[in-house]
């Protein structure tokens, strides 16, 4: 049986080891700043740790949680990230062309799920249901390679069980 | 934690819609995989091209094929945009396709959070590359950018301001769909799939996933600084903003080796558990040993400056060194799993097999380079990109290959061709080793990197020559693999794959080739979980059932 392993523990497990690091490098004496860049790093893992930890806390919140079927909303906020990033290069006057994209993606991002309680419908493939491998010796190019392989291998023992008589006969 | 979608409820409200649009506004995690994994393979493609360029120029002394500048330009954007634009979102791309597959989730967890990832990266990659329309030309200060070098007074150029944007985004972007996957991993499993039976491929994303995390914004924090410093050139006179734009870089530039390494771990695990026919051997030993390298690897950065004379060189050099313990045990799980089995070599094994001394090649030599004295004699010198070209061509993009082959059929329905997949694999081991092992005796023999040209009185011209000669037979082989892609989806008709055609173990496979939108259906339920092998247990009992008593 398997022991329950949460994962709140894998993710603060990871920034415990990170932690015996960061004090490690206290005593190497690198420069107090790079530690508390690494320490931050850390303090990143742990958030993450608290994230997952009230997110498991908290399942049935997923029943209260509506489902997205469509995603235009995210191509409408990167746009307008990378316009708004854009303007710092060519001039704040592109920033403000990002607000369009900005105001588009925030009224889409409503229309882009579904009822709450509905669920996506299961959607069925076409599919072969074989679970043979896929056998067979391939394409020529294929055989002549596995030819070639073969008669290097066979040229090799050769060779070295010829030598081994000849090193048994001195 | 079970997810409460499942793929056999009641049908319920569908959106209608048609490509392209329901490919681009998707939020069907194994679309938008294959979005980035589509959009990084044109990139692959493209970085090649500059770097076939390159080698083109340095193939004999004196060489005019391109202008110094030029060359600049072509090693920065290669370099920059191979690791932040085409193996890092490969590497991502896979787990984003894969983990809710094989946790057994229908969905991954915020998928419009990730797909806002995936356009973060494309509109980053097309800053990036604009760069080059741009009258100064693209980025030329290599993919460090390191200050002052970088700064508005010596790279005055629009194309390092697109850069900076670019990168920016697409890495702010891979933030995004790594905390997608992670969350999906650790919080959407299907009932069954505790923590211990999650399958190495997905631990090895938790891995990548954590580090992305934590190491990722660091690079925000550099190139923002870079960003200020262009505005405000005065910043980088001070030599705590100089060295703290290194540790920052490195920071993330040393963690994002591993985020471009672990995915392809766990892509060869399970290729050679499969062609085995067994369980992967260590499991849990590895496991722990992916996250013990995944911390370790947060701890070395500073080995990349060891020759800037202000790290603290005795604990990079230990930590560093402490990096051979999980990879060792990661080695030994591997050879543990193939040893004394009944192997098939099929197209995927091969590059899995190939994966294993590739690497270790490269994974030694970082170990040389990672160690102080050592380093300061090879520091920027052609052995450390022979190093780093076995770590991510020879190592990663083989470990890619493999998992592309392995999975390809999977996420299309389509059998890879077999012999274009031999010709594919073949010329790429010759092509890999033919352009990077030179570079090896390059380096010891003093040639620096990012050099446009040398003189014939170098002795550097033979060397060069052979790894130019190797670089355009791995030009081959990639036609070879676009002939392939190209060819099997013509005759995609024929070459239909089944659900399981390597008869592989995990949750994935349990469902159609491709799946479908909720990854599993009434007509592929999710079988029961017992191990981190659920299919191999299915198997055995089948086997055990009908055995006479």
């Amino acid at each position: 049986m398997n022991p329950a392993l949460k994962p709140v523990l894998v993710v603060l497990g990871w920034a415990a080891f990170n932690a015996v690091l960061v004090l490690l490098m206290l005593v190497y004496g690198e420069n107090a700043l790079f530690i508390g860049m690494y320490g931050a790093a850390v303090g990143l893992a742990l958030l993450v740790a608290g994230a997952v930890f009230l997110g498991r806390r908290d399942p049935a919140g997923q029943g209260r949680r509506t489902v997205a079927v469509a995603s235009q909303s995210g191509l409408l906020f990167a746009l307008a990230a990378v316009l708004a990033g854009a303007g710092l290069i060519f001039g704040y006057w592109l920033t403000g062309f990002a607000i369009i994209p900005l105001l588009a993606a925030l009224a889409r991002q409503r229309k882009e799920v579904l009822p709450r309680g509905a669920a996506p419908a299961a959607t069925e493939v076409s599919t072969l249901h074989s679970q043979r491998p896929q056998g067979g010796d391939g394409g020529p190019v294929a055989k002549g390679v596995k030819a070639a392989t073969a008669t290097v291998v066979a040229a090799k023992a050769a060779g070295w069980w010829r030598r081994r008589r000849r090193s048994s006969r001195t | 934690m079970t997810s409460r979608l499942t793929a056999t409820e009641p049908p319920g409200p569908q959106p209608t819609h048609e490509p392209p649009r329901s490919w681009l506004a998707s939020t069907d995690h194994k679309r938008i995989a294959i979005l980035t994994l589509g959009t990084a393979l044109v990139l692959l493609f493209a970085m090649g091209g500059l770097a076939l360029a390159m080698r083109t120029q340095l193939a004999q002394p004196d060489s005019d094929f391109v202008q110094n500048d030029t060359y600049n330009q072509l090693f920065t954007m290669h370099g920059s945009g191979m690791i932040y634009l085409v193996i890092t979102p490969m590497a991502l791309a896979l787990g984003l396709y894969l983990v809710p597959l094989q946790v057994g989730s229908p969905t991954v967890a915020a998928p419009r959070t990730t797909m806002l990832g995936y356009w973060l990266y494309v509109l980053g990659a097309i800053a990036v590359l604009s760069g080059f329309l741009t009258a100064g030309g693209a980025a030329k200060e290599g993919w460090t950018a390191y200050t002052p070098l970088s700064s508005a007074r010596f790279a005055p150029n629009v194309g390092t301001d697109l850069w900076i944007l670019g990168n920016f985004a697409s890495s702010l972007g891979m933030i995004l769909i790594a905390g997608t996957v992670l969350w999906t991993v650790l919080l959407k499993r299907a009932r069954g799939m505790t923590m211990l039976r999650v399958p190495v491929f997905s631990w090895a994303m938790v891995a990548t996933n954590l580090m992305v995390l934590a190491a990722f914004p660091s690079l925000l924090i550099a190139l923002g600084l870079l960003a200020v410093g262009r505005m405000s050139p005065d910043v980088f006179s001070s030599n705590v903003w100089n060295i703290g734009y290194q540790h920052l870089f490195w920071f993330y530039g040393h963690p994002v080796v591993y985020v471009m390494f672990f995915p392809f771990v766990g892509a060869v695990a399970e290729v050679l558990a499969t062609f085995a026919r067994r369980r992967f051997f260590g499991y849990k030993a590895t496991v722990l040993s992916l996250l013990a390298f995944a911390a370790l690897s947060m701890s070395v950065w500073g080995h990349h400056m060891f020759t800037t004379g202000q790290v603290a060189d005795d604990y990079y050099s230990l930590t560093s060194i402490a990096l051979l313990v999980p990879a060792g045990i990661e080695y030994f799980a591997m050879l543990g799993t193939i040893i004394g089995a009944r192997l098939r070599f099929s197209v995927p094994m091969l590059f899995a097999l190939a994966f294993i001394p590739q690497f270790l090649v490269g994974g030694l030599t970082g170990i040389m380079v990672a160690t102080p004295v050592l380093d300061y004699q090879m520091q920027d010198s052609y052995f450390v990109v022979a190093h780093f070209h076995y770590t991510l061509a020879a190592g990663s993009l083989f470990g890619f290959f493999a998992g592309f082959y392995f999975w390809f059929p999977k996420a299309t329905g389509i059998m890879l061709g077999k012999g274009l997949g031999h010709v594919h694999f073949w010329l790429m081991v010759v092509g890999i080793n033919a352009t990077f092992l030179p570079m090896f005796w390059l380096g010891m023999e003093g040639m620096p990197r990012r050099v446009a040209s040398y003189l014939p009185t170098d002795g550097f011209g033979t060397l060069n020559f052979i790894s130019t000669v190797g670089s355009w037979v791995l030009g081959v082989a990639m036609l070879a693999f676009a002939a392939n892609l190209v060819v099997s989806i013509v005759r995609r008709r024929t070459r239909r794959a089944a659900d399981n055609p390597w008869e592989a173990h995990t949750l994935e496979w349990a469902t159609s080739s491709p799946p479908p939108p909720l990854n599993f259906d009434a007509a592929h339920p999710l079988p029961p979980i017992t191990s981190f092998t659920p299919l191999l247990d299915l198997r055995r009992k089948h086997v055990k059932d009908r055995e006479p008593t």
